[in-house]
């Protein structure tokens, strides 16, 4: 089993994740960075550069047309990335609401209500660290 | 399968539309038990907001928010009120007010609003606290220094803990924009000092269990708390 130890050694440096499905809730549409950046900037207000960069969050996918994405985390970091989320007040200076419909810890789950972003690896940028 | 609730939202009552909004965002979240502000006055004939709420197959439970000056009007406003309501919320901003409305048994929520000074719950207010500990988001997300929000509720509900008193989380949303997953305000209760356990209860079973409980006793007033009738005699009908 790969969490099994071997001697006191983990013999994988995977760490556990957690993937956050958010219903996005604003007048108008957004664009996918510009989600990115509000998510950021919250985390950031919340817990700091160092947290963030700890917390380790990831923009999956966006969808555009109904505003749901999907979010990222280490799987210790999930109760963080909500209340990061709760703080979200404006998006690109409109009001506007973040919400978690659902969380899981396989991208599987969650991926018949989103389709995956899959951006170029120039273009692929955190949200924290 | 968990059941959440949110025991402050403030609609305007005239505004069907943000209503429906709200309700359909609220059956979205699975929030299935909601606290109305609903004033005195606007009590009977039930506004068509509750009845929004209600179709989108949210428990509506009618809130009071009591926002006295004196301990006599709070006194005069909980013997007025109480039976006609599910909830009573007591904002206590004047000390004399705070120590009244925390052990008294008619009052179900204190809140301690942020713009007052002399208004803060302290562990003396704490160790008597027979009512919850009400925080609210939207004061939160809108108040003018964050910062001094967060450390002001962190400390707030430090002293909930040593005192042993309830805390329960609401959004206090009175727009669509305002609302929030109450399991996410419960990540914030967490974040903020509040075992796990405790911070899910607070937007779970501690609102439910007192709006079941207010109801037993809007149907039998003159029982005490934890009796119910299961049965009558043939006599007593």
């Amino acid at each position: 089993m790969a969490s099994e130890s071997l001697g006191g050694q983990p013999t994988t440096n995977r760490n556990s994740q957690r993937y956050l499905l958010v219903r996005f809730i604003t007048n108008e549409t957004v664009a996918t960075k510009v989600i990115e950046q509000t998510v950021r900037r919250s985390v950031q207000d919340m817990v700091g550069k160092l947290g963030s960069a700890e917390m380790n969050v990831r923009l999956i996918g966006f969808q555009e047309a109904d505003g749901r994405a999907v979010f990222r985390c280490k799987s210790e970091s999930v109760e963080k990335l909500r209340a990061a989320l709760a703080l979200v007040t404006h998006v690109d200076g409109n009001p506007a609401a973040a919400m978690v419909l659902r969380s899981s810890g396989t991208i599987k789950a969650l991926k018949a209500r989103i389709p995956r972003r899959r951006p170029s690896a120039a273009q692929a940028s955190r949200v924290a660290g | 399968m968990r059941t959440y609730a949110d025991l402050h939202l403030s609609p305007p009552l005239d505004n069907l539309a943000n209503a429906r909004l709200m309700a359909s965002v609220l059956a979205e979240l699975q929030t299935r038990v909601v606290g109305l502000v609903l004033p005195p006055q606007r009590l009977t004939p039930t506004p068509p907001t509750v009845d929004a709420f209600k179709s989108a197959g949210i428990d509506v439970a009618k809130r009071l928010n009591l926002k006295p000056s004196s301990r006599e009007e709070l006194l005069r406003s909980l013997r007025r009120f109480r039976s006609k309501y599910e909830v009573v919320s007591v904002e206590c901003s004047v000390p004399s007010v705070s120590r009244v409305a925390v052990r008294d048994r008619r009052v179900d929520l204190v809140y301690f609003p942020k713009q007052q000074l002399g208004s803060i719950f302290r562990g003396n207010l704490a160790r008597s606290c027979r009512a919850a500990f009400e925080f609210n988001l939207s004061e939160l997300t809108s108040g003018p220094s964050f910062e001094a929000g967060l450390h002001r509720l962190r400390r707030e509900i430090e002293v909930a803990a040593e005192g042993s008193t309830a805390v329960i989380g609401c959004t206090g949303a009175s727009n669509p924009f305002q609302l929030r997953s109450p399991r996410d305000v419960a990540a914030i209760l967490h974040v903020l000092g509040l075992p796990l356990s405790a911070a899910v209860r607070a937007v779970s079973d501690l609102p439910i269990e007192m709006v079941e409980k207010n109801r037993l006793r809007m149907i039998e007033p003159g029982l005490e708390d934890g009796i119910r009738v299961i049965r009558r005699s043939a006599d007593d009908e």
